[in-house]
């Protein structure tokens, strides 16, 4: 068995839930209270991935808005990228794609796993991103999945396929 | 006039860099070619990590540093970043940190300078001005649901 370390950064607009996701997967909790996220806040979670520990080093990094763009010197070498949209906002998918072009463009060796996560799925009767948009996604050869910070739902599922991702399994 | 780093008099250069090591809390690592932690000092307990992780891996003893080193610039600066996992001891808050990166020969160093006073009045600003953006598309969403629903009646369908 070997333990490998990689960094993964958590991406996407303000309060679509990048903090809850990781809070549900780090410590299996979850609260309804917004809470922003200033610059970078860094967890970990060791998972293992066929007979080896893989420790994931999460980013948490602060949300896209009108007024703060996304610091894309913290995306040096992350093996991996989860971008994070809210089912419930349509303006938060469309940040998702301007953010990955962003950071494609301005870190070019930056994380070739990526996965997109469709957040707020125990509110779904809200949701205004639709099925063509996440065909779109997909079509960036993204895995995507529908999840909930809230009910734990696609969570594990998520970071464990980044788990593998980032060490090509 | 040069593009040099300004030639300040000693007693300025002096106060200077204590009014940012006394004020900011500095603390640094240094992290040699093989990935190992080679010195450590300053106020490290400060921001979550051990306070003499010399000798460990930076993957051991400063996590936060997997994907920056080897590190691919002369220099990075990094801001706000809470560099390990808040304790559950409110009497001993993490600090946010400033984070400087060095290459020097096939080291690199990294510093540390606390910005937990900047990081939590922008927090203060940006938590208002997130939950005010909410609340616009939240009213926008209801408008429009409202001018369907009018348009709804005012078009029944046959």
């Amino acid at each position: 068995m070997s333990a490998i370390s990689k960094k993964v950064c958590m991406v996407g607009a303000f309060a679509v839930g990048k903090s809850s996701l990781v809070q549900r997967f780090v410590l299996a909790t979850f609260s309804d209270k917004y809470i922003t996220t200033i610059g970078v806040a860094i967890k970990k979670k060791t998972v293992p991935v066929e007979g080896d520990e893989v420790t994931l080093m999460l980013w948490d990094m602060a949300g896209e808005d009108e007024f703060a763009f996304l610091q894309t010197a913290n995306l040096r070498g992350a093996a991996g990228m989860i971008i994070v949209i809210d089912g419930t906002r349509r303006s938060t998918f469309e940040a998702a794609l301007h953010i990955a072009d962003r950071i494609k463009t301005e870190v070019p060796t930056g994380p070739t796993s990526i996965i997109a996560v469709i957040n707020k799925l125990d509110l779904s009767a809200q949701w205004e991103v639709t099925e063509d948009d996440i065909k779109t996604l997909e079509a960036r050869a993204w895995p995507v999945f529908k999840g909930s910070a809230k009910s734990g739902q696609g969570v594990q599922e998520t970071f464990e396929l980044m788990a593998r991702k980032v060490t090509g399994r | 006039m040069s593009n040099d780093a300004p030639h300040l008099p000693s007693q300025i250069a002096s106060f200077a860099q204590s009014l940012t090591l006394d004020s900011r809390a500095a603390a640094h690592l240094r992290i040699d070619a093989s990935g190992r932690i080679t010195h450590a000092g300053g106020d490290l307990a400060r921001y979550g990590l051990a306070e003499n992780p010399t000798g460990q891996t930076h993957e051991d003893g400063a996590p936060f540093l997997v994907g920056l080193i080897p590190l691919s610039a002369r220099s990075l600066s990094l801001r706000w970043m809470q560099v390990a996992p808040a304790t559950t001891d409110p009497a001993r808050p993490v600090a946010i940190a400033d984070v400087h990166l060095m290459q020097d020969g096939d080291a690199v160093w990294v510093l540390l300078l606390d910005a937990t006073d900047a990081a939590a009045q922008l927090q203060a600003m940006q938590q208002k001005g997130n939950q005010l953006a909410l609340e616009r598309d939240r009213l926008a969403k209801r408008i429009r649901d409202l001018e369907a629903q009018i348009f709804a009646i005012k078009n029944p369908q046959p």
